[in-house]
């Protein structure tokens, strides 16, 4: 089993990054070879992502969130399958290789440093926990596609005003279809981060008695969520132009990312309390 | 029998001849039935569009067939080509037939990629089947024309991107809205190339036209004829207010919006975005418009620009069409090839079993009746033992470019085998 995992462990940011590669080309050059086998490599790449962490789950008899890096892979998987849905929903494949980038990456970080975690904390076996956990990563797909988006929604906008007819132009669908992407990847996003914040808030009282925490992350994605909450939420009502959105959303991402990746540096666990 | 062309296209000849040679369906028709009759060309098929007339044919004589031709179009159209030869051009066999297939492709139209000439080499196979001057050749030949023509559009990029300003106006439509047909068109003055984006975008699926104009009556008459509807010009602002798309053509010395116009009507509008083309000159819309969030606007320069970049990825796709039109080319020429064996080895098969079940009939008698069967089924498998490596060759002759029809004949002649004057008889 454990060879099984290594070479999952190999084989997976293996796949990403061809799935990349050929999504890349198809972007570029609209060859009819990448156009046959990237689809291929992408359901390829799903399937076996799922087999890994079906594999560790019943091997190391946890879902595989007890770290970080665990959860990197599990983020990039939800990335995954929000951009097969979208995809597979209106058929464009041209912006493929802007979310499979980020796919890749994440699975790449996580397949370097993943490692089993030397002691469990009992909170893995609590279901609130584990939907607190599901819900921030597919809180976190959706900010990142929905950011992904509204930046090339700005690559187009700004492409046509300047009337720059190049690769962009060429590629890309419609500014109301990348809007529609982003606007609505940016609300899935902001709908699940809620929900995980809701159950984070309910394991604080639960665990530690306490409905507040200095802990970075919380703090940072708290600032997060007002800016999807002003920008998407109430953005959208008070009649902003879908540049703004867009720009809200990017804005957004990026403190999430923040902390995910820089506080992390300099952590050891999730949360500064766990 | 040769392939042969003869035709007058864009390249050869000025648009004064090419108008006067061009021919309708019923010039078609008439010129067809007369060359079936005269009877130079076994096969003919006839392609006359705006820019390109062409009459292919099958003949034994390629000098006569290009005279008799020539002579035709001279005859009807009176266009004197003994004195302008160069008007006319003439290939023969593989080169007409590429020609064929780079006219289906779009690769020789005036216009790079252009679609409609696929339907208008569609429509002359048409004409020529109506007249029965289609034969086996031919039949494949347009068969194999519309494969390449198919395939380069399928798996090319030639026809892709507008190449018309009109064109690339609605192209451009297309980048900022996803569906137009929920769209609305304003167009302000009705100018030509202002109609003419407006029926581009109509084409796109665009369901509500608007039209504004100094003299309402114009705008009445054009809306009638658009199915559209008319708008005084001093109602614009309430028009801008609702429209998505909007052309300008006025002939107005100054602009007609400017920059605090247009923010007013911003305010007053829900969130898409306005797309602007100001083809005016000079503008009708203030330059500075363009700066202002949820606006897009774009002039004649803009459509150009985008016809001259869409015009290079089409060209950029050249070589990729080229390979289809040589793919299709190798097949049809050993298909081609393979009809100088066909008939060889039928004939061949014929005369054998003639001369078997004539023997087998001739000492029928010596035998008792149950071994009739046997005897026939004896001397059947002898002879195909002995024919089958001399019917293999002849296959692989077919294929010979150089010798095979050399080859062949040795075998008419090895077995006397009778001649047709027509090849393809056998096939039809």
């Amino acid at each position: 089993m454990e060879t099984t995992i290594n070479a999952l462990n190999i084989l997976l940011p293996t796949f990403y990054v061809l799935t990349w590669a050929f999504y890349t080309l198809l972007f570029f050059r609209n060859d009819p070879f990448a156009e046959r086998f990237a689809p291929v490599l992408l359901y390829s790449s799903a399937l076996l992502h799922a087999a890994d962490l079906a594999v560790r789950t019943v091997h190391y008899r946890h879902f595989p969130i007890a770290t970080v890096f665990e959860a990197f892979s599990l983020l990039a998987f939800s990335i995954l399958v929000v951009y097969i849905i979208i995809e597979w929903r209106t058929g464009v494949r041209t912006t493929g290789t802007f979310i499979l980038g980020i796919v890749f990456t994440f699975q790449l970080v996580s397949s370097a440093f993943i490692a089993l975690p030397t002691s469990f904390s009992e909170l893995l076996w609590d279901p609130i926990f584990v939907m607190h956990v599901a819900t921030a990563i597919l809180g976190y797909s959706g900010m990142a596609i929905s950011a992904v988006y509204g930046l090339l929604y700005l690559m187009l906008f700004y492409d046509i005003k300047k009337r720059r007819f190049g690769l962009i132009y060429k590629q890309l669908p419609s500014l109301e279809v990348m809007s529609g992407f982003t606007y609505r990847a940016a609300i899935l996003g902001f709908a699940f981060l809620t929900i995980a914040m809701v159950l984070g808030l309910m394991l604080l009282v639960e665990v530690y008695g306490t409905y507040w925490t200095w802990d970075p992350k919380v703090a940072v994605t708290f600032v997060a969520w007002l800016i999807y909450s002003v920008g998407v939420g109430a953005g959208r009502l008070w009649g902003w132009s879908a540049r703004r959105v867009a720009f809200a959303s990017i804005m957004g991402f990026l403190v999430i990312l923040f902390s995910l990746v820089v506080i992390n540096l300099f952590s050891t666990t999730f949360h500064e309390f766990i | 029998m040769d392939l042969i062309l003869v035709g007058i296209n864009h390249r050869s000849a000025p648009l004064e001849i090419r108008e006067q040679v061009a021919l309708s369906d019923d010039d078609v028709r008439e010129i067809l039935s007369r060359m079936k009759k005269e009877k130079v060309l076994s096969e003919v098929l006839v392609l006359s569009t705006c820019h390109r007339t062409e009459f292919y044919g099958l003949t034994a004589d390629n000098g006569t067939a290009e005279l008799y031709i020539r002579d035709l179009i001279d005859g009807k159209k009176k266009i004197n080509l003994e004195k302008h030869p160069g008007y006319a051009y003439t290939l023969k066999d593989a080169e007409s037939v590429r020609h064929l297939f780079r006219v289906s492709a779009g690769l020789d139209s005036i216009i790079l990629g252009e679609a409609q000439i696929l339907g208008q080499v569609k429509r002359a196979y048409k004409l020529a089947v109506e007249s029965r001057t289609n034969g086996v050749i031919l039949n494949r030949l347009l068969h194999a024309a519309a494969s390449v023509g198919k395939r380069v559009r399928t798996n090319t990029r030639l026809g892709g991107g507008a190449v018309s300003l009109a064109g690339a106006s609605a192209e451009l439509a297309g980048k900022i809205f996803r569906d137009l047909s929920s769209r609305s068109v304003l167009l302000i003055g009705v100018g030509e190339m202002g109609t003419l984006t407006a029926r581009h975008m109509m084409e796109r699926g665009v369901s509500r036209l608007t039209i504004a104009n100094r003299t309402f009556g114009k705008a009445e008459e054009l809306a009638k004829e658009l199915g559209g509807r008319a708008l005084p010009l001093d109602r614009l602002d309430e028009a801008l207010v609702s429209a998505d798309i909007v052309i300008s053509s006025t002939g107005a010395t100054e602009p007609i919006v400017d920059v605090k116009l247009m923010r007013s009507i911003l305010h007053k509008r829900s969130r898409p975005p306005i797309y602007i083309i100001d083809i005016a000159v000079p503008r009708d819309f203030e330059p500075g418009i363009g700066q202002l969030d949820g606006v897009f606007l774009h002039n004649m320069d803009s459509m150009s620009l985008l016809v001259k970049k869409n015009l290079e990825k089409r060209r950029g796709e050249i070589p990729k069409a080229e390979t289809i039109v040589e793919q299709e080319l190798e097949n049809f020429v050993v298909w081609r090839r393979s009809l100088v064996a066909a008939p060889a080895i039928k004939r061949l098969r014929e005369k054998i079993e003639a001369i078997r079940s004539q023997e087998v009939a001739r000492h029928r008698k010596r035998f008792v009746n149950q071994d009739s069967e046997h005897i026939d089924r004896l001397t059947e498998s002898v002879i195909n033992k002995i024919l089958h490596p001399l019917m293999s060759h002849i296959r692989q002759w077919g294929e010979d470019e150089d010798l095979g029809a050399l080859r062949i004949d040795t075998i008419y002649e090895a077995f006397d085998l009778p001649r047709s004057q027509d090849p393809s008889d056998d096939h039809a």
